[in-house]
């Protein structure tokens, strides 16, 4: 299980290792965002520092309703003690962590700041 | 230096001769990275370093594509060559094309039809795409199915 915590400003927040494929790692702090429906997100910088490789390109949409083309990367992040494969999607403000590497988890959030986060994590589906 | 030269234009795209020996690799992409970083050249699009021959000697020309080039090939091989090819069942399932051979992979998700291009293509220039819908994912959006299903 993965566990982490509600701030003040009631965001919830997890704590994930990204790993680049040299094994390069960073522990960030992710908000677990239900209306990201991909992997995580860092921004640029980020990505330039561990040296991701590029993914590729693809369409995203924002909730202004505008489309727009990103650069995504690879990556790899301790998901509760498996090392697994993700797609990076690069954004200039919180980290993300998105429904697609949520996939299969249940979520307990206890929504009230300093509550408790707690992500059980059912490894047999989070890859669909 | 380098990053003094003005871009040159290569099929409408931001380019750049190259001055680093044409057998340094390493040195070369440095010194197109510094280039575009001068340039203001788009952190979003791609690079391309190719080896030319001109004025009689091998020498090389970086390339600067914006990620909306690939995105737009990406859009169009679909749309030419992948698109009639498929059936109902493809909807909500993930492509991976590569804009150079035009080839693709499919899969449940992005990362194993990326995984599956990528084996048979190792420097693919890649697009992303979810079949039947208008963006690959949402930011704090829902993403509606596109006009084609």
């Amino acid at each position: 299980m993965i566990e982490g915590r509600v701030t003040a400003n009631r965001e919830a927040i997890v704590r994930l290792e990204v790993l680049a494929a040299d094994s390069t790692k960073q522990t960030i702090d992710f908000v677990v965002d239900t209306g990201f429906t991909e992997f995580i997100s860092l921004s640029e910088n980020e990505i330039d520092a561990l040296g991701l490789p590029e993914a590729g390109k693809s369409d995203f949409r924002f909730a202004s309703g505008e489309v727009r083309p990103l650069t995504t990367y690879r990556a790899h992040v301790l998901w509760d003690g498996t090392l697994v494969p993700v797609i990076v999607t690069p954004l200039e403000q919180n980290h993300l962590l998105g429904m697609h590497l949520l996939g299969g988890a249940t979520i307990t959030i206890e929504a009230t700041p300093g509550g408790s986060v707690a992500i059980e994590c059912d490894k047999s589906s989070r890859s669909t | 230096m380098i990053t003094d030269s003005q871009p040159i234009k290569i099929n409408g795209y931001d380019a750049v001769e190259l001055t680093s020996d044409a057998q340094d690799d390493i040195s070369a992409a440095k010194e197109f990275y510094n280039w575009c970083v001068h340039h203001n050249c788009s952190r979003q699009g791609e690079t391309n370093i190719s080896r030319v021959q001109r004025n009689g000697h091998e020498t090389r020309i970086g390339i600067a594509y914006p990620a909306q080039s690939v995105v737009d090939q990406g859009k169009e091989i679909y749309q030419r060559k992948i698109r009639p090819q498929l059936g109902p069942e493809a909807t909500g399932k993930y492509l991976a094309i590569d804009c150079k051979s035009e080839d693709y992979a499919m899969g449940p998700n992005e990362l194993q039809a990326l995984d599956a291009l990528e084996k048979r293509y190792p420097d693919a220039r890649v697009y992303l795409m979810r079949v039947g819908y208008a963006a690959l994912a949402g930011v704090g959006a829902t993403v509606p199915r596109s006009e084609e299903s």
